[in-house]
């Protein structure tokens, strides 16, 4: 199944993103309740419906182009984005395996892995890329295997270290976070990088959540869901660009915010990895703007209602309180109720 | 992105007590710090007892306490004192390279002293279980901007301008061990020039 | 995590190592490989005897770069549940098993200075893999292996002949025994000692080094606890509304998993947590034989680690 990229869609500048029907059909909608609560929330990530974004471990979308462009472009424009500690090595030729060869099963029309023993070719079409290299030599890459790989796959990729009974933020390329420092965070273990989040370590999330992680196992990936939201379809809004992005949440108005304000979707998926036995953390953004959200009316009406009845804390934690009234104000005429 | 408490990435700080399963007592102590120390040392066993004690001391000092003598008196020979954290700091990474396993390492100092000494102990795969730290003196704090990726030393306010870029920081309680500092992020990106009044909050 | 896929898989090779072990090499039934693993990683072996399941966990010694086949020896006990006889009696050549994906609870970790193996008999083979692994880094390492006599030291030669002197060997029946104080003193800061073998060399090597000043996060090991056998005892099922006997040879979470009954289970050696299972009620005594629940939760006695544990009760329900 081919897709139709639009690779001169841009995340910055003219903002020319936009979602085809398609897309918004496919949006992982996160709400499934009128209230929204903090949970766990990890399911195995198993295939989901065709078409949709779970049906394959890996994702590949309309925008892909676009966005490998947006993370060249903020690689070369902005510094610390992509990091690796040296002991991550190895880890790093696992998350290229884990990548490559996922992309080469599902997308055999854009993507093509062939393996013969060390030697390996790869080949990215809709980027152009033909790659022979010798696994586990990383002299034969342009690249860190790490960087390497991730320049050609959507979302942020943290490569977790497991050791002395936690987790520890050892590797990463991160350009399109919500509002999160790799650069700032790079050597953390999972208490200290979640140390921002309100409410939950009250509820004994995190708890559960790292035993849960420190047991994950080959083949068994998990996933959940994090939502927030963005002005302007930008997926760089990382604390370092924040005086570039900042002042977009005091333009929003009742007239432009149906345009402008993008809720924004994580699909977070964790892999055990082979050969390091660390944990590689993906984070695939999703935008969509809330004029192209409120054509699907159940998504509208319940959008309205989350972000009218979300809890103080998370209003500020998320970075809503500029925005939230004006968002809601615009939403109140999608839910009759 | 304005929360500035109850945020559980810093470090604990505890009051020194010997290790003594440890068979070797590496300390590491500047400015106010020397005061810790000196308790310290009062409770570990002298050396005639096998636990062997080395003491380094750094006498910068924010609050200008100097415990340099007081050590002198206690330690003999098994000290070094010198005048910078950098020194400090230079001397505990020679110290630790001959350092064997069975070592314990007790810090204590300002904060940005104890965040320049943890990152040569993490060097040596020293782990929490093997190291300690007391907070001492000052509260002052080492600020990373996130923007320029400048360290600004000694910052006692909530609200710093950045030594390099010359924004206005807001100090956050984000801590990361690896730079030994806390997170400044512009405070006044949505509305330029509009900053919260600065208040002096760590001293 | 419940029965997970499985991989088929057919015994390609069998050598006896020494009298008492022998070693099973395993190829993917068809193409495929077999899946890249980290050194200290072990696969659970399904073995279907003619009136009961065997799920034993073995570790993976051959080479993590070897994708072709797998690796495992067996040591033979005599009085246990069976599960070893199964393999050096009943598997031949050509005999096909079924193998869980690898799991390691027993890594190498990446930022020591050093690392230190000590292994006794069969605790040697996460070792063997483990040392390909380090083979592969410039970390300074050695390794310090015990078995019991002449014809008992084929995985030592071995060792020996790849890696000469990291490799130290000593000859129980010759009197010669590591010194652990000795093989630990003076060890580098950030060294890690790593011991495989029986539960008494396990904490005799934990002694030595908190002796000598180590700390926890230094020290390592890896038991393999086999369920232990004992007086059969009758359990009930809250949840399935079932009411199971255990017999004298099983473990309570095979008898658990022969009345078809889907419970969590990980490594099976009563280490990882996975299968930690609610008492809701209990006259009488649980006998604890993991090493995951606390002091306090055995004394406790409301959870209970059915891959080891067992009873002595005349009434006890659990949650599953």
């Amino acid at each position: 199944m081919a897709i139709t990229f639009k690779p001169d869609e841009t995340f910055r500048g003219d903002f020319s993103f936009r979602n085809s029907p398609e897309a918004i059909r496919r949006f992982p909608f996160p709400f499934t309740a009128d209230k929204f609560q903090y949970s766990v929330n990890i399911e195995p990530h198993t295939a989901g419906p065709r078409g949709s974004c779970c049906e394959f471990p890996i994702d590949i979308d309309e925008h892909y182009v676009a966005e490998c462009r947006e993370r060249a472009w903020c690689l070369a424009t902005t510094s610390q984005r992509y990091l690796a500690l040296p002991h991550m090595a190895q880890a790093q030729w696992d998350v290229l395996e884990l990548i490559m060869s996922s992309l080469a099963r599902d997308y055999p029309e854009h993507f093509h892995l062939e393996r013969r023993g060390t030697r390996w070719n790869w080949v990215n079409r809709p980027l152009g890329i033909e790659n022979r290299f010798t696994f586990g030599d990383a002299k034969t890459l342009p690249y860190e295997p790490l960087e390497y790989i991730t320049r050609q796959a959507q979302g942020d990729w943290c490569v977790l270290d497991q050791r002395d009974g936690t987790l520890w933020l050892d590797a990463g390329m991160v350009t399109t976070q919500a509002d999160w420092s790799l650069d700032f965070d790079l050597g953390m273990n999972f208490n200290e990088w979640h140390g921002p989040v309100p409410l939950a370590a009250e509820l004994g999330v995190f708890d559960r959540a790292l035993k849960f992680l420190m047991n994950l196992q080959l083949t068994h990936p998990v996933r959940r869901f994090n939502w927030t939201m963005t002005i302007h379809p930008r997926l760089d809004t990382s604390p370092e660009e924040y005086p570039r992005w900042g002042p977009d949440r005091t333009i929003v108005t009742r007239e432009n915010a149906g345009d402008l304000a993008h809720l924004r979707v994580e699909l977070q998926a964790l892999w055990r990895l082979p050969r390091s036995n660390a944990i590689v953390f993906s984070i695939r953004c999703y935008l969509i703007s809330l004029s192209e959200l409120v054509t699907v009316p159940e998504w509208g009406r319940r959008m309205h209602r989350v972000l009218k009845g979300l809890h103080p804390a998370l209003v500020e934690y998320k970075g809503l309180r500029r925005i939230r009234d004006t968002v809601v104000d615009w939403l109140s005429s999608y839910d009759a109720e | 992105m304005t929360l500035t408490s109850g945020i559980r990435s810093r470090p604990i700080y505890t009051a020194l007590r010997p290790d003594l399963p440890g068979r070797f007592h590496l300390l590491a102590g500047q400015g106010s710090g020397g005061e810790a120390l000196l308790r310290l040392l009062r409770l570990l066993p002298t050396l005639s007892e096998a636990a062997e004690i080395r003491v380094i001391y750094a006498r910068e000092s924010v609050s200008g306490r100097d415990f340099s003598e007081l050590l002198r008196s206690h330690c003999g020979t098994n000290l070094s004192v010198v005048s910078t954290q950098a020194e400090a700091v230079a001397v505990l990474d020679r110290a630790l390279s001959g350092c064997v396993m069975g070592t314990r390492l007790y810090v204590a100092g300002s904060e940005s002293f104890i965040g320049s000494i943890a990152k040569v102990a993490s060097a040596f795969n020293m782990n929490a279980d093997e190291v300690q730290y007391e907070h001492c003196g000052s509260r002052a704090r080492r600020v990373y901007c996130v923007h320029c990726k400048m360290s600004n030393e000694n910052v006692t306010t909530n609200i710093v301008k950045c030594a390099d870029c010359g924004r206005h920081l807001l100090v956050r309680d984000h801590y990361s061990r690896r730079l030994g500092a806390f997170m400044g992020v512009m405070a006044d990106a949505e509305t330029p020039g509009a900053l919260p009044p600065i208040v002096e909050v760590f001293k | 995590m419940k029965h997970a896929e499985t991989i088929p898989v057919e015994v390609a090779h069998i050598e006896q190592v020494t009298p008492l072990i022998k070693q099973f090499t395993l190829r993917p039934v068809g193409v495929g490989e077999l899946p890249s693993f980290s050194g200290g990683s072990h696969i659970v072996v399904v073995m279907r005897a003619a009136d009961r399941t065997f799920r034993n966990p073995y570790s993976l010694m051959g080479s993590p770069r070897e994708s072709t086949s797998y690796q495992i020896a067996v040591r033979r006990h005599d009085g246990g549940r069976g599960g070893s006889l199964f393999m050096h009696r009943e598997v031949a050549l050509g005999t096909q098993l079924e193998i869980a994906h690898p799991v390691n609870l027993f890594p190498l970790v990446k930022l020591a200075r050093k690392h230190i193996l000590l292994a006794r008999g069969v605790g040697i083979t996460p070792m063997m893999a483990m040392v390909d692994d380090l083979d592969e880094s410039s970390c300074p390492w050695e390794l310090h292996y015990g078995y019991r006599g002449p014809g008992h030291d084929g995985f030592g030669a071995r060792l020996r002949a790849r890696f000469g002197d990291r490799i130290v060997l000593y000859d129980d029946s010759a009197g010669d025994v590591p010194e652990f104080a000795r093989i630990l003193a003076n060890q580098p800061l950030g060294t890690h000692v790593y011991t495989c073998g029986p539960a008494d060399m396990i904490k005799a090597v934990d002694q030595a080094a908190r002796a000598a000043g180590w700390t926890g996060s230094h020290i390592h090991s890896e038991q393999f606890t086999a369920p232990p056998v004992g007086a059969p005892f009758d359990v009930n099922l809250a949840r399935s509304r079932l009411t199971v006997h255990v017999p004298a040879d099983r473990s309570l979470l095979e008898a658990i998993e022969a009345a078809g009954v889907d419970a969590p289970y990980l490594c099976r050696g009563g280490v990882c947590g996975q299968c930690e299972t609610d008492v809701l009620e209990r006259d009488g005594e649980l006998i604890h034989n993991d090493h995951w629940l606390s002091d306090a939760e055995k004394a406790g006695g409301m959870k209970i680690m059915p891959c080891v544990s067992r009873a002595c009760c005349t009434r006890l329900v659990l949650d599953r």
